[in-house]
Order: structure tokens, then C-alpha cells, then sequence
């Protein structure tokens, strides 16, 4: 396994957060399988400094806390999206090492955890169930066109979004959420949604739309 | 071999509409539309932070489902893997878009079609060679050159066709299509695109199949060899 532990471009005061960290989710290991409890970190902020110990030092504690939020929830979302009981435990187990692999390769300032997993189980569903690879953006790629902004905080701003987008997923009315729901669990089309649940295209396309200005409408609105 | 790139100070200003990003961050779009779409967001960052919004819906959705649960021993399972797997090469990458494009113009020719345009396919569901068992894909991706100031006869096509200019510009029904900008026309519209007078236009075209032309270049060469 090649990590780079040499990073340097994570911030100063890392290695203190992270060491207090430890200590927490190295209690996990006490706990095994299905028997684990439900999330031990709720706060947000946890996780991801959780993703970034594996990547930095292969912290395994650090996994164990990561594996038993998240594997039973890629699980539920895999059967969602079409794969049975058993397939569903292998992909699941896939997606899990596919997590501890790329932690070197996480960036906080990108994206928080549950966003970040979430994009890891979508590929892996789109290259099991479709049989395609889909190209990636890569950030380092210099012609990428840059960011037109630096902002101070990068990890703070992405954090930020992804609570406010959270926020609003929670409060949408229930036909665009049970809409929004079809589209990233079922990994559905707006017409292969609508001949679902019965509805004329139109009405789905607008309801979705409705569903979208609102993710985007939270943002920035109430900071 | 990266397909230049973003080497335009030009911010787009033509961009796909919400509902294919939303299909890019839901997985429902094909290889070949989020080829098309992803090449669009190398270009823009308005757009790449708009997916990262309906991304950001994706985590908060994953997080609200009811948990699972697994069987026994999963987490060990998965130790272990970890442990067999040290000093084993790491997993390969997903490609580039760049790359992508970059392998497809290492590997195929140009084919030349009737007024000066050439046209080479590209493979955007590349990675490891697969069974074509339950591909979903309905189009096809091809890189396009055309010549400065190249005008097309007036056409009409059978279902949606995305562009993407790369480099140049073309100008089509009063607008002005430059790098990095997304032209997506709906099903049946009628145009007639004029490529820009200073250089060629290089961009990426999806074509839907279509049961009117029996070929993919005759189709999209239809156009223009008046078929």
C-alpha cells in the first residue's frame, strides 16, 4: 500500500486533533460485526477527521468507527438500488475497502464523509450494475480551470454546504423529497421516475426543479 | 495526453441544464453523457460546485437511511483484507477526462467526412474491457474537427445532441459557442451551426442512435453530405 505520510499540505495543528481523536474510537474495537453500535459520532466534524487518520496513518480504530456508521448505510443503499441481500454484502465490503484505500486521497475541503462515501458506492454501483467506468474529474489535473475564489477556509466552507444541504433534504416537502429519494437511491432518470410513479414527466421535472433551488436556495441565505 | 484543456481564460457561458447534473450526481446519466458533462465542468467551476451541492444531497441521504445491518465478522473480514492487501499495488484509478480523450487519440484514426470536418470516436466507457451485459448507453461520443468558418447545411435531428467546444467557437441560431461551453438541442430541433472565421473548432459531440441512418458516421456525417 502506497500512502503518503509525508503530506504536507494538511493543516499544522492536524496531528494534535487527530491525536486526541484516538483515544474514542479506539474503544470501538471492543465491539464486532452487527454487534456494534450505532453511530458513535454523530457530529459531523468527527468522521472526517477520521477518514483523514486512515489515510495519514493507517489508523485501523479509526476504520472500525467509519465502518460501523457507514457499512450498514451503503448496504441500504445498495438494496435500494436494485442489488440483492447477499450481493449487496460483498459490494458493501468492496465500497468499505474502496474507503480505506482513497483516504490518502481525501480532502475535507472537498467534500464532507457521508458526500464523499456517497460518490464511492455510486461508482461502484454505476461500474457493477452498468458495466461502465465512468471518467473522473481530477483536481490535480493543472488545466483543470481553476477555482475563482481561495477562500481562508476551505474544510470549514465544504463542512458548512454540506449542513445546509443536509438541512435542506430534511425539510423538503415530501413529494420532492420521495422524488429526490427515487433519483439518488434508484439512481433513476426524470422519465424512468416518472414512469415509476405514475406521473406525467412535466410534473416530475418540476417538482425535482423545485426540489434543487431549494438545495441551492439554503445556501448562503441564512449564514 | 491531456485534449487542451482549459487553456482558454474563457468562462462558459452556455451550461448543461440542472436536471443532466442532477442525473451526473445520481449516477443516471451514461458513460458517455457524464464524459460529456464532466468535460464541461474541467471548464466551470459554477458547475462543478453545483454537482458538489447535489452531492452534498447525496451524503445527507445516504446518512438518513434506516441502517442494514451486516453479517458477523464484516468488519474483520474487511481487516483482513486490509492486512493481505499491504504492499500489494494500489487499486487502479478511475481515467481522467483527459485522459480519456487522450487514449482515444492515441488509439484511433480520423475519419474524414465530406467539407473538411474529421471526426474521431471516443470510447467513454473506457477502464477495464467489460461484457456489454446491461449497458445502458444510447449515443455515442466522437472529438470533431472543423474547419474556420465551415458552414453546415441546415439539419434536423432525431432526439437530443449535446456539444461541448474543446477550442474555437461556432455560432448557432444568433449564439456564440465558445471552449468549454455545453449546447444541448433538443429532440427534433432544426439548425444550422457556422464555425467561428479565426481557427478551427475542436469539440465533443454526443449523437443519439437513431433508426434513420443506418450508420454512426453516416449519421452524423448526414448533415453534411446532404443524406
Amino acid at each position: 500500500m502506497t500512502v503518503n505520510t509525508a503530506d504536507t499540505s494538511r493543516p499544522r495543528d492536524y496531528r494534535a486533533r487527530t491525536a486526541t481523536l484516538r483515544l474514542v474510537p479506539a474503544a470501538t474495537m471492543a465491539f464486532h460485526g452487527d454487534a456494534m453500535p450505532a453511530p458513535l459520532f454523530r457530529d459531523q466534524p468527527a468522521f472526517e477527521e477520521l477518514i483523514a487518520a486512515i489515510g495519514a496513518k493507517q489508523d485501523r480504530s479509526a476504520f472500525a468507527a467509519v465502518f460501523a456508521h457507514f457499512a450498514p448505510r451503503v448496504k441500504a443503499y445498495l438494496i435500494k438500488s436494485g442489488s440483492d441481500y447477499n450481493a449487496a454484502d460483498e459490494l458493501t465490503q468492496e465500497v468499505m475497502l474502496l474507503v480505506w484505500r482513497k483516504a490518502a486521497r481525501y480532502d475535507p475541503a472537498q467534500a464532507n464523509a457521508a458526500t464523499w462515501i456517497f460518490t464511492i458506492a455510486r461508482n461502484k454501483r454505476i461500474d457493477r450494475f452498468r458495466r461502465e467506468r465512468h471518467a473522473e474529474l481530477d483536481a490535480s489535473d493543472p488545466t483543470l480551470a481553476p477555482e475563482p475564489t481561495t477562500l481562508p477556509d476551505h474544510q470549514l466552507e465544504a463542512a458548512d454546504q454540506a449542513r445546509k444541504v443536509t438541512q435542506a433534504v430534511a425539510t423538503l416537502p415530501e413529494e420532492q423529497a420521495s422524488l429526490l429519494k427515487l433519483a439518488f437511491y434508484e439512481g433513476k432518470s426524470h422519465s424512468a421516475i416518472a414512469s415509476q410513479v405514475g406521473l406525467p414527466l412535466g410534473t416530475v421535472k418540476s417538482r425535482l426543479r423545485l426540489a434543487l433551488t431549494r438545495l441551492r436556495g439554503n445556501l448562503g441565505s441564512d449564514s | 495526453m491531456n485534449y487542451a484543456f482549459a487553456t482558454a481564460p474563457h468562462a462558459p457561458t452556455h451550461h448543461p441544464p440542472e436536471e443532466l447534473l442532477l442525473d451526473l450526481a445520481t449516477g443516471a446519466a451514461s458513460a458517455s453523457e457524464a464524459l460529456m458533462l464532466k468535460t464541461h465542468l474541467a471548464f466551470c467551476p459554477p458547475c462543478r460546485d453545483a454537482v458538489r451541492v447535489l452531492e452534498d444531497a447525496g451524503g445527507a441521504l445516504l446518512n438518513a437511511l434506516e441502517p442494514v445491518s451486516l453479517p458477523p465478522n464484516m468488519l474483520n473480514r474487511a481487516l483482513r483484507a486490509i492486512e493481505q492487501s499491504e504492499g500489494a499495488a494500489p487499486a487502479p484509478e478511475p481515467p481522467s477526462v483527459g485522459s480519456v480523450i487522450g487514449a482515444n487519440l492515441a488509439s484511433t484514426a480520423w475519419r474524414k467526412v465530406p467539407g473538411g470536418l474529421r471526426m474521431r470516436r471516443v470510447d467513454a466507457g473506457s477502464g477495464a474491457p467489460r461484457a456489454n451485459l446491461g449497458r445502458t448507453e444510447s449515443g455515442r461520443v466522437w472529438l470533431f474537427e472543423a474547419p474556420a468558418k465551415m458552414k453546415m447545411f441546415q439539419h434536423r435531428h432525431v432526439g437530443d445532441e449535446w456539444t461541448v467546444v474543446l477550442s474555437g467557437e461556432f455560432h448557432d441560431g444568433g449564439e456564440r459557442y465558445k471552449a468549454g461551453d455545453f449546447v444541448w438541442l433538443p429532440d427534433g430541433h432544426r439548425h444550422q451551426p457556422v464555425m467561428g472565421a479565426d481557427a478551427p473548432c475542436v469539440g465533443l459531440i454526443l449523437v443519439r442512435d437513431s433508426p434513420l441512418y443506418t450508420s454512426v458516421v453516416g449519421k452524423i456525417a448526414a448533415p453534411f453530405i446532404r443524406l
